[in-house]
């Protein structure tokens, strides 16, 4: 089957054929590198002064730039002030890769952004490629993939940290994974850490599959497919609070989100689920962690407000499961036209949906951080800019 | 000295790095040597990024620079490719946020669907034209994020460390571009 994702490889590797081997022009270096210590930087017009000078006006204009913007966001201006609200999880695994490192799973301090211990892919796995959190904010599965250079296998763990001692477990699960370059895409587990969900992409014109495993026995529950070419990518994982109803991408027609009752009969994953639209202004840059029941779908999206295709802003928010529309604003930022953003995600959010840890949208390439919001008030927390994924 | 570095990294490499531990001075060498090695394939990234030849030249170029210019700070020599491959996609989106602002001070509604020079798209047939022209329609993520998955084929961690996202806004960029892009490959005629 020839699908979108083959005819984009064909495509781009044709007018990539258009630049012959050995065309490239020669190189033109500078004369000399450019050393970067202060007195060996050629051109430099400032005075040594101005640089303290210069970063104290950089910190004002934050500063007022930040509460100029923040008199549109409702229902508060965000601001780095009180105590964390109660009821965090505790804990979360991030996925590491620091410069030149290979790939590690850490165990954090959510608060603190303390390193409780740090795990590396068991041989012959060479990284880990998901992770997904129970609801005991101590529990984590992890996928470890590879052998590097062969067809990759997947293989998923167990992380538990034990909160009392701090000792960490990372044992093998007895859950199958397709074999032969199927991609896990997406983790999810219950709440009540009893079931994974494990969303699969196939190599290559294939139906892309939704699993459901029992944690203790390994054993598969239920399974739906989906005709890839009405959703190439099935991922981006949650559940409800219940542990019945599971969140899953779906844009193809649009811009939403599935909704799958999995006590329900059938294998059709589209048949099975119910679609909700988010408004076409809001275009989500993160998947949507279900809460309150199951009836708020949280997440992050760009603004759209103009003709160009640039967003205006940025936001989390709250969205309704039944109408899409958004129903709780926690965070709103504008950008001026044609700035560069860096979107930011939604990670996760309280059972009641009122509280969300999120990493903010940021300015430039900058990887952005974390905080908590409340709607009310906006609370940083300490994060680390080598973290690409993380679960709690 | 090359022994030093995983068997993935090409002779190329080797030497580069070879020749960084042997000091400053041959930072040039270094750098020659892996331009040799390397431009064409990020010259060909830069033209799936930007559709234009002389443009994607002077990208790779000014990357291949910044390189030269922060060679003494490199310091594991092996990641000199990768960091290469990071400068000529930023150099790309500056290009992209360049034209785009060159098109609205024109005035020049809706931005031209493709850029490819009319030699470059006689090279290729209508099939790959109507992927490519709804690829460059596509807001400057959506198109890196399909560019590093499936020209690329990079895994989705070395995506998110690429454009300084998270996995989950790699997967959800990538899963919307898709979907525009199906809408707007049924688009072109």
């Amino acid at each position: 089957m020839n699908t979108l994702e083959d005819r984009i490889r064909a495509a781009t590797r044709a007018i990539a054929g258009t630049v012959p081997p050995d065309s490239a022009p020669p190189l033109h270096l500078p004369s000399q590198p450019r050393r970067l210590g202060r007195r060996a930087r050629p051109g430099r017009r400032w005075a040594p002064w101005l640089t303290p000078a210069a970063a104290a006006l950089a910190v004002a204009a934050v500063v007022l730039g930040s509460l100029a913007l923040t008199r549109g966001t409702r229902p508060g201006p965000p601001g780095a002030t009180g105590a964390l609200p109660g009821g965090l999880p505790r804990y979360y695994a991030a996925l590491v890769q620091e410069p030149s490192g290979p790939w590690w799973a850490q165990l954090r301090n959510t608060t603190t952004g303390a390193v409780l211990a740090t795990v590396r892919p068991p041989i012959p796995f060479t990284r880990f490629s998901e992770v997904a959190a129970g609801g005991d904010d101590h529990t984590f599965v992890l996928a470890a993939i590879g052998p590097q250079g062969q067809p990759s296998i997947t293989r998923l763990y167990a992380l538990r940290l034990d909160p009392a001692t701090r000792a960490v477990r990372l044992s093998p699960l007895p859950i199958p994974v397709e074999p032969d370059r199927w991609r896990v895409n997406g983790l999810a587990l219950t709440p009540d850490g009893t079931r994974l969900a494990v969303a699969l992409e196939p190599p290559g014109g294939q139906r892309p599959r939704l699993q459901l495993f029992s944690m203790a026995t390994g054993a598969l529950i239920r399974e739906w497919g989906v005709n890839a070419r009405h959703a190439p990518v099935v991922g981006l994982l949650s559940w409800a609070p219940d542990g019945r109803t599971l969140a899953w991408s779906y844009p193809v027609h649009g811009n939403g989100a599935a909704l799958l009752d999995v006590t329900r009969p059938g294998s059709n994953l589209l048949g099975s689920s119910r679609i909700v639209q988010i408004p076409s202004w809001a275009q989500l840059t993160s998947g949507l962690v279900l809460a309150d029941g199951g009836r708020q779908m949280t997440g992050a999206a760009y603004i759209w407000g103009g003709a160009n295709r640039d967003p205006s802003g940025w936001m989390v928010a709250g969205f309704s499961a039944r109408t899409g529309k958004p129903t709780r604003v926690f965070y709103r930022r504008a950008f001026r036209p044609g700035q560069y953003i860096n979107p930011g995600t939604v990670w996760w959010a309280s059972p009641s949906g009122k509280v969300v840890i999120a990493s903010p949208a940021a300015h430039g390439h900058g990887y952005p951080g974390l905080a908590v919001f409340t709607g009310h008030r906006y609370i940083p927390l300490p994060w680390s800019g080598w973290i690409r994924e993380a679960a709690w | 000295m090359g022994s030093n570095l995983p068997p993935r990294y090409p002779a190329a490499d080797r030497a580069a790095a070879g020749s960084a531990a042997a000091g400053q001075q041959d930072a040039r060498q270094a750098v020659s040597a892996l331009y040799q090695a390397h431009a064409v394939g990020l010259i060909r990234l830069a033209v799936v990024m930007l559709g234009d030849r002389p443009a994607a030249e002077d990208v790779v170029q000014e990357a291949f620079c910044g390189l030269y210019r922060r060679w003494d700070q490199l310091h594991d020599p092996g990641n000199a490719q990768r960091y290469v491959r990071s400068a000529v996609l930023n150099g790309c989106r500056s290009a992209l946020r360049r034209l785009q602002r060159e098109t609205r001070s024109a005035r020049a509604d809706p931005p031209p669907e493709s850029t490819e020079s009319a030699e470059a798209l006689a090279l290729v047939n209508a099939e790959h034209r109507a992927v490519l022209g709804a690829l460059r329609r596509l807001p400057a993520r959506q198109r890196e994020a399909l560019v590093l998955r499936f020209y690329l084929e990079l895994p989705e961690p070395e995506i998110a460390r690429s454009m300084g996202i998270s996995q989950g806004t790699v997967k959800s960029t990538t899963s919307r571009a898709l979907a525009a892009l199906g809408r707007l490959v049924q688009e072109v005629p």
